[in-house]
């Protein structure tokens, strides 16, 4: 099995949404962003992953396993933060953390000890008087505080001040490096995913868009800006995002491998200029669908 | 199961403290007989007993999104209903078990006994029943629109003494007689383990109501 998460053909249906045939395979020791506009889908795929939502069709396999009919087990591997953190608010984060550390095979209680100390949360205060960032950060505690082989987070940076951004992100960035360990992280902020993804997977209106690894797309995709004449109409028509201003034209192609070549006198004559694109630039050509 | 019944079971406690003490306090007034005036009362403690603690700890739940909470643990739905139906259970046993044995130490007949005690089982049973019900009703529509569902269903069941009395104006002793017969009737070696199944089948059906309606 080299596959921590196998996603065959998913399906649901919603008044006025539908997430659309849904495939996904998400390699060990591996770090998938999910990028997508609001309202895509990226959260009912979550949702659906963690069995808090039944796809009219479709399969899932977690670790080899059909998910559904081994949840329990699922979630005992898995350490999941939801886009919006849910907890007893008139308990204390020590309840809390002693509540759900009897529901996992693998609580490592040090762990969370350190944790706690290392994010700072006082374990004595009730989880309705955290902040949205603390709660995001205890959640994210007792996510890997049992040892999880797979992290899945929704949007875990939404709404988080710069520095603790920095944090969960650089923490998550090195989880797998312990072994045979993945993060599927959904956002929509396509620079947390830049910093941190090994692969993206664009989810636009239910169906995924493109689906590649990262430095491989990144590679691929580049904008070109050109002058008038620099450029060959059955390729500047190739070129999505076609923009024209007082400098001259530019666009993105998706295949500059295939282009590099044909484009290098023009290069040389700097008439055409080759720019990287972000995976904001990606996200945008693909919603606008150029 | 008991890792999810011990988070609800402290409301569960403090009811059954509650309802236990006012039993008691009721028995040292009324004394060694058992009047029908107790046995109501104790009726009324059942149903406040399992109602109130139900309500309120589903109250919780909906305040603090807990299923939403819950489902992020490894834990299946049906372990999380079979919690709270295991604890309604419980709480009815022990508090329909305490009025039997304060009954059966009363100076009455044997067969008043055998009636208070009769009373109060079937009270028990139909506490179960209804709890479950509730639960469905819960899981299908929520707590706060379920509970206006059942506030305006104790509004009706408040006309149903008016519309006894109404109805056997000048019989009441044939309709005591009746009632006290239908008591003495039942025949709790069938009665229990059939008001068990049905709590079980209640119970299914309710885990299938949350599961359905997380879809």
């Amino acid at each position: 099995m080299n596959h921590i998460v196998e996603i065959d053909n998913l399906r649901k249906v919603y008044k006025g949404f539908t997430l659309d045939n849904i495939s996904l395979n998400i390699p060990k020791d591996s770090i998938l962003g999910l990028i997508g506009p609001n309202g895509a889908g990226k959260t009912t795929t979550i949702k659906i992953l963690m069995d808090m939502i039944q796809p009219q069709s479709g399969s899932v396999r977690i670790f080899g396993m059909d998910h559904r009919k081994n949840i329990k087990h699922v979630r005992n591997r898995v350490g999941y933060v939801g886009e919006e953190q849910h907890f007893y608010g008139d308990k204390t984060v020590a309840w809390t953390g002693k509540f759900v550390s009897e529901f996992f095979d693998n609580w490592d209680t040090n762990m969370f000890q350190k944790l706690l100390t290392d994010f700072t949360i006082s374990r004595t205060k009730k989880t309705k008087e955290l902040s949205k960032g603390t709660k995001v950060k205890l959640s994210l505690a007792i996510a890997l505080s049992h040892n999880p082989e797979l992290m899945i987070l929704d949007e875990p940076t939404a709404g988080l001040d710069p520095v603790i951004r920095r944090e969960v992100l650089e923490l998550l960035r090195t989880f797998p490096e312990d072994g045979n360990k993945s993060v599927i992280i959904s956002s929509h902020i396509t620079d947390d995913i830049t910093r941190i993804a090994d692969y993206v997977a664009f989810l636009i209106e239910g169906k995924i868009a493109l689906s590649e690894p990262k430095d491989e797309l990144l590679s691929k995709w580049k904008r070109i800006h050109y002058k008038d004449g620099a450029l060959e109409d059955r390729i500047s028509n190739t070129l999505t995002s076609q923009k024209t201003h007082m400098f001259g034209n530019s666009g993105i192609t998706m295949d500059y491998p295939a282009l590099k070549e044909v484009i290098a006198e023009g290069v040389a004559r700097e008439e055409i200029k080759v720019e990287n694109v972000d995976l904001d630039d990606v996200l945008i050509a693909l919603v606008k669908g150029e | 199961m008991w890792k999810i019944m011990k988070k609800n079971v402290n409301v569960f406690v403090f009811y059954f403290v509650f309802v236990a003490s006012l039993i008691v306090i009721l028995k040292l007034i009324t004394g060694n007989e058992i009047t029908t005036a107790f046995m109501i009362i104790a009726g009324i403690l059942v149903f406040l007993l399992v109602f109130a603690s139900t309500f309120t700890n589903e109250q919780y739940e909906e305040k603090n999104k807990g299923y939403a909470f819950l489902d992020t643990l490894p834990v299946t739905a049906r372990e999380i209903v079979e919690a709270k139906f295991a604890l309604v259970l419980l709480a009815v046993g022990l508090c329909v078990g305490l009025l039997v044995i304060l009954f059966s130490l009363s100076a009455s007949a044997p067969e008043t006994i055998a009636i208070a005690q009769s009373y109060v089982l079937f009270m028990g049973v139909v506490c179960l029943i209804l709890a479950g019900v509730n639960y469905i009703g819960i899981f299908a529509l929520g707590y706060t629109k379920f509970l206006i569902f059942v506030g305006s269903g104790w509004l009706a069941l408040g006309f149903v003494p008016v519309i006894i009395m109404k109805t056997y104006q000048g019989r009441m002793d044939y309709l005591k007689e009746t009632v006290l017969n239908f008591y003495a009737g039942i025949d709790w070696l069938v009665v229990i383990p059939s008001a068990l199944v049905v709590y079980f089948v209640l119970m299914l059906v309710a885990a299938k109501v949350r599961h359905l309606k997380s879809a």
